[in-house]
């Protein structure tokens, strides 16, 4: 059964997806069971993921002392320091005093949809790729 | 040959996924608590919200393209990855795989495998892509935070010239421990 590992898919989330949907006898609605299979493997998968990316995003992002950092930014510019190297952990932190638990998943909405689209590309371009 | 065919839909996955990701990015820095939010607030985004309703600005060819960058920043850095990154991912977790039992004979239908291989070996595939995951991870987040008028390469430069490699591996941690939970759970 082709069936493609797309963008931040687990190989466990895809092999418990084929289980679920693809292994069986009947092969009616082979192409829909496979999107399907695809498409929540990846949503598994991005959510399970999904706070640690935030905390990445941040670490990785150009303003770090935005968002998270605002009432440090100032002072760490006139003291002449431009910037200086925080912990993952001191960015979780951060933004759980800052701005709650829901900030750890702002955006999974999103990434979900675009993982359902994403994989529904693949398969199309390259059905028996990952076979 | 299967190569090419994994890399063009791999391609063609990230080009296409590219706006929500960058929708996405923007949300999780903090820059925007909603998706609507975010596209009616900054300038830069309305040409986003432009292409979405249909309306073009300054002459429809001109506008076209410059959604089409808008759209697409960022998306350089794991096109060009993506190749390196499959084949690396690929081959530990089969690797790992075939170690733990070496009858199987197709990696990637294993209805029979104990769950905790898989997820031993799909952990290892995430490691053995960090050299490739972080830096592509790193340029593509600071050009679609960024926005308008940066690109995958302009990134890379300017992070080469302030901080060397050791600034392109920045995060490189994080982006470890989400690949490894990620492709194993």
């Amino acid at each position: 059964m082709p069936l493609s590992l797309t963008d931040r898919t687990s190989f466990w989330a895809y092999e418990l997806s084929k289980r679920a949907f693809c292994y069986q006898e009947e092969q009616g609605n082979a192409n829909l069971k496979i999107l399907l299979a695809g498409g929540i493997a990846g949503v598994v998968t991005w959510a399970s993921i999904f706070p640690l990316d935030v905390i990445k995003t941040r670490i990785q992002s150009p303003k770090m002392f935005d968002a998270t950092f605002s009432h440090m930014a100032e002072e760490h510019l006139l003291a002449g320091k431009i910037e200086r190297k925080v912990s993952a952990a001191e960015v979780a932190r951060q933004v759980y005093r800052q701005e709650g638990f829901g900030s750890f998943f702002r955006g999974l909405g999103v990434c979900s949809v675009r993982a359902f689209i994403v994989n529904a590309v693949q398969v199309r371009v390259a059905p028996k790729h990952g076979r | 040959m299967d190569f090419c065919a994994g890399w063009a839909s791999g391609f063609a996955g990230i080009v296409i996924g590219n706006p929500l990701d960058i929708l996405k990015v923007r949300m999780q820095a903090g820059q925007e608590g909603s998706a609507k939010g975010l596209l009616a607030s900054d300038p830069g985004h309305s040409r986003l919200t432009s292409l979405v309703r249909g309306q073009y600005g300054n002459g429809t060819r001109l506008a076209c393209q410059a959604s089409i960058e808008t759209l697409e920043i960022g998306v350089t850095a794991p096109a060009v990855a993506y190749g390196a990154l499959n084949a690396l991912l690929f081959v530990s977790y089969n690797r790992v795989l075939l170690g733990f039992d070496p009858a199987i004979k197709d990696p990637l239908n294993v209805p029979h495998t104990e769950p905790w291989k898989i997820w031993a070996a799909g952990a290892a595939g995430g490691l053995a892509i960090w050299a490739v995951s972080a830096p592509s991870e790193l340029i593509k987040c600071q050009a679609q935070l960024a926005g308008e008028g940066s690109n995958s390469w302009s990134v890379t430069r300017d992070i080469y010239k302030q901080r060397g490699i050791a600034g392109l591996y920045r995060g490189g941690t994080v982006t470890s421990l989400r690949d490894s939970i990620g492709y194993g759970f």
